[in-house]
């Protein structure tokens, strides 16, 4: 279904993917894993004729997305991983208006957007003005949005990011039931652990190389087990960034902002505290070098735990 | 689940983008808020100046010919500054904010092509300012009421005013898909326009004081003078506001709607050309051209600048 041939893209002299080959069989849910940085949002892009790659070609049902664009826009339905909403429209005129944007006749849109809204569970909010959604509302209407030309293949990018876990679960069960319906899914992710539920295959991109690719219970095996580090602490969190994201191991670093202090200055004699999650395959060894790196550059770290 | 039919290339399809601009914009109360405020200053501004001409003309046969070429003129100034500042600020945004709120990719992966997605944008924007214009109509019809306003007249003002609303749609859509930011491509957009609304007929006039001042005081030769002065018959041609007016004032003076040929004070020579609004409305006809296939390009590439 999708065939991807020694894909390159090189950004100046940052080679963000780099001869990259995959196939993704039809019918199946991949998953494309891997840290941030790895190459899969630009990946996806090429495949979505978005971005042109700098060599290589890669193939949708046998259109290539370098010569056969529209074609290819057919035959896909792509969600980016920060996808913007029209304000001013409610739920179904946004999904009605892409439908006219894939060529679907206008007499037929709005009964269209209807029915996809009911697959994904969000008749009920047709008229509502698409900028009240919450971030889970805004994801399942981006996926009736790409199905509104029933695409046969849907790229998906980071879909269950900054979700809340019944909101993970409910985009999970709704992969089911769009792989159920034929659809062919490649979707990204940085953790395995967050697709492996769902995909039959998955693919890990490290550097914008291929690293394991295959069945998902093999990828799962071969692939070294990511463990998260949760680092508490008081002091300047960009400083403590940076040296964790210079230590052997990190993977991924995410800084995790408190809603409750979100937004607001601290209040005076309150010392606001700091946490980090550290996505990290390196050894215990390596993880004490990076707790001692902290401490030696003045990082009051509070905690420093494997998260369970 | 009904599946939808495509149905590509079909000329009965409308534009999704286009439809959608409309929509938008009529729907928001701002575009009602614009038409109502620009009414009711025009509309004032042209009835204070009726009042002014006619006491202060003498009443005599003829006369309200004076008042109706005072307002007309009036009116005329309004529709161009209206089209040179107000046009561009319904397009500056149209790109950049796809970008800023993270639709302009959703879009290019659709069947839509950036050719299609461009034109939407110029035609809600340039319908808009036909609405406009065609609201203040029934002003110009009392200064044909009053007289002293010939019918020609009013092709050289259509002339202006649509290539006008055409180059500087485009100028605004440009910058849009250039920059990143609205804020950037406002910026750009308005140095530009004022430069060439305002700062081409200040630097004229500017230039036309020099020479003068130089010919008095003996500084300069005649020869050179009447380069400049030749110049400067051209540079006004390429500002809508002082477009309208030499061609207007010339037509007055001469009856010739078609050439251009002003005394020069350097010297008995003079230059005939086309005349000011004829050379404006190919040049921003041939400049609104490019900067169109310039903005299919520019939406064609995945990232601005």
């Amino acid at each position: 279904m999708i065939e991807i041939t020694r894909l390159t893209r090189t950004f100046g002299k940052h080679v963000a993917l780099d001869a990259v080959s995959l196939l993704v069989p039809s019918g199946s849910v991949y998953g494309l894993v891997g840290p941030a940085g790895a190459g899969k949002s630009t990946l996806l892009k090429i495949l979505a004729t978005l971005l042109p790659p700098t060599s290589g070609d890669a193939t949708i049902a046998g259109s290539s997305v370098i010569r056969d664009k529209l074609r290819v826009r057919q035959l896909i339905g792509y969600l980016p991983q920060d996808f913007g909403v029209y304000g001013d429209q409610t739920c179904a005129e946004y999904v009605a208006f892409f439908a006219a944007c894939y060529g679907v006749p206008r007499n037929e849109c709005a009964a269209l957007a209807n029915d996809l809204l009911q697959l994904v569970d969000l008749h009920h909010r047709k008229d509502m003005p698409t900028e009240q959604l919450t971030r889970s509302m805004k994801q399942r209407l981006g996926l009736a949005r790409v199905l509104a030309h029933d695409p046969q293949a849907l790229l998906l990018d980071h879909p269950t990011v900054s979700l809340d876990p019944r909101a993970r679960v409910e985009l999970r069960e709704l992969m089911r039931e769009l792989s159920g319906m034929g659809k062919t899914i490649l979707m990204t992710a940085t953790h395995l652990a967050e697709l492996q539920d769902v995909c039959t295959h998955a693919a890990i991109l490290r550097g914008g190389r291929i690293a394991f690719a295959g069945h998902v219970e093999q990828v799962g095996a071969m692939a070294p087990p990511y463990r998260a580090l949760i680092v508490r602490f008081l002091g300047d969190p960009s400083l403590a960034a940076d040296l964790i994201r210079r230590g052997h191991g990190v993977v991924d670093v995410q800084q995790i902002i408190d809603q409750s202090v979100a937004g607001n200055a601290p209040l005076a004699g309150v010392t606001v505290l700091k946490e980090i999650r550290v996505t990290f395959d390196g050894d215990y060894g390596d993880a004490s070098t990076l707790l001692k790196s902290l401490m030696h550059s003045g990082v009051q770290v509070v905690s420093f735990a494997e998260e369970m | 689940m009904r599946m939808p039919s495509i149905k590509l290339n079909n000329p009965l399809h409308l534009n999704p983008v286009a439809v959608r601009e409309f929509v938008s914009r009529m729907r928001s109360a701002r575009a009602y808020t614009i038409i109502t405020i620009y009414l009711a200053i025009v509309s004032a501004l042209g009835v204070l100046l009726y009042a002014v001409s006619f006491l202060t003309s003498t009443r005599t046969i003829g006369s309200s010919g004076q008042v109706g070429t005072v307002v007309f003129s009036f009116l005329v100034g309004m529709q161009v500054l209206l089209v040179s500042f107000l046009t561009p600020a319904f397009t500056v945004s149209a790109i950049s904010s796809e970008r800023e709120q993270g639709t302009f990719d959703l879009l290019r992966a659709t069947l839509v092509s950036p050719r299609q997605i461009v034109l939407a944008k110029l035609l809600s924007s340039i319908g808009f300012t036909l609405v406009l214009i065609v609201a203040t109509l029934p002003l110009f019809s009392l200064a044909f009421l009053l007289g002293g306003v010939e019918p020609v007249e009013l092709l050289i003002v259509l002339c202006v005013v649509l290539s006008s609303a055409l180059f500087f749609s485009l100028l605004g859509l440009y910058a849009s898909a250039r920059s990143r930011t609205t804020l950037g491509a406002t910026v750009i957009t308005y140095a530009v326009t004022l430069g060439i609304v305002v700062g081409i007929p200040l630097a004229s006039l500017i230039g036309s004081s020099t020479i003068q001042l130089a010919l008095l005081s003996g500084g300069r030769s005649a020869t050179i003078a009447s380069l400049a002065e030749t110049l400067l018959t051209f540079a006004i041609s390429f500002s809508p506001i002082s477009a309208v007016v030499a061609s207007q004032r010339f037509f007055a003076i001469t009856g010739d709607v078609w050439r251009f040929n002003p005394a020069f004070v350097s010297s008995a020579l003079s230059v005939t050309t086309p005349s000011p609004f004829l050379i404006l409305t190919f040049t921003y006809l041939i400049a609104s051209a490019v900067l169109f296939a310039l903005c299919v390009r520019r939406v064609s590439r995945s990232e601005p600048g």
